[in-house]
């Protein structure tokens, strides 16, 4: 049954909206026929790409037929690869021109070891780039100022990691986390090291807008049933946040009737 | 005609044109981008557009990322 507690808010990235609160990366996937099993079972409307130099004897890893096909999902180019800002913003307009798409996800992870994102970088790719009419959505370090500083640049959501990307590690920032939500005013999407659907639903029961999965679907035995896991569990953590998380006490609060007549005395 | 086409060089047999290089290279204009001495090609352009020997060509696609 439809209740008026399931119909969620559309997610809003700049003029764009979108119903799914699931977004979905294309790496790591054993196949591209998983990959869009994968896709369609989680009813994602945004999946991102990365880019390569073309090369026409790797036919069979032609993405862009498959994707096209996909009516529904629009695609999001990422800047992966980018050491600094002047390449993301090389990157972003390569994406573009590719795709056609101004959404962009834009991260600068110069380190290979960790792959965190360059914060400084990052907040100088994302000015020039929401001042070319991008739709930016920075990954980024779950830091509530550069979050504030990214909203200020004219960003259309942010993209704090849970950890690191593909570790697995579920959401270990849920604290600084916690303060972006609080304070922003675009929305707040997890992208990065979540393994368990139950660690999405967390992330969109604490406030957040959307979480970004890729590894955790990818590598899964099953794809394709993970990634419909996933998104019943955004949807559950959706519904939840709209209906009100109950408040928590360090006392037990009796749920039954504390009538004593077992011991009463006779 | 010579390029240097993603990072190798490529010796073009055509018209000079960028449409009969990306027809030689069997590349469909719709999924690539291109890039000619570090300035993209707007995808509208890419049929009127004649290359130089020597230029630095960048064909760029799709590729699987998270």
């Amino acid at each position: 049954m439809i209740t008026d507690t399931d119909r969620i808010e559309p997610l809003r990235l700049g003029n764009l909206e979108f119903e799914s609160r699931l977004l979905l990366g294309t790496g790591k996937f054993s196949n591209i026929d998983m990959m869009i099993e994968a896709i369609k079972a989680s009813g994602t409307q945004i999946v991102t790409i990365a880019l390569r130099r073309f090369n026409s004897a790797e036919s069979q890893d032609d993405l862009y037929g498959p994707l096209s096909a996909l009516k529904t999902v629009s695609i999001m180019p990422n800047t992966s690869g980018a050491r600094n800002a002047e390449e993301a913003v090389k990157a972003a307009q390569l994406g573009r021109e590719l795709t056609g798409s101004s959404l962009v996800k834009l991260e600068i992870h110069p380190n290979p070891d960790h792959l965190l994102p360059d914060p400084i970088e990052t907040y100088k790719a994302a000015c020039e780039l929401a001042k070319d009419d991008f739709i930016v959505l920075p990954y980024m370090p779950a830091d509530p100022v550069l979050a504030k500083r990214l909203e200020d640049a004219g960003c259309a959501a942010v993209m704090p990691l849970g950890s690191a990307i593909g570790s697995g590690r579920g959401l270990q920032t849920s604290d600084m986390i916690k303060l972006i939500i609080r304070d922003s005013n675009i929305p707040v999407i997890v992208d990065a090291g979540l393994r368990a659907p139950s660690e999405a639903a967390a992330c969109l029961e604490m406030g957040s807008s959307a979480v970004l999965v890729n590894s955790a679907i990818a590598v899964a035995s099953n794809p394709p049933a993970m990634a419909r896991a996933f998104a019943e569990a955004v949807k559950a953590g959706s519904i939840a946040r709209s209906a009100g998380l109950m408040k928590t006490s360090n006392a037990a609060i009796a749920t039954s009737p504390l009538t004593s007549f077992l011991t009463e005395d006779k | 005609m010579n390029f240097v086409l993603n990072g190798n060089t490529h010796n073009h047999n055509g018209d000079g044109s960028l449409a009969a290089l990306l027809v030689e290279i069997e590349a469909d204009k719709e999924q690539v981008a291109v890039m000619i001495n570090n300035s993209i090609i707007k995808k509208e352009t890419i049929n009127k557009r004649s290359l130089q020997d020597g230029d630095q060509i960048e064909i760029i696609t799709y590729a699987a990322g998270g």
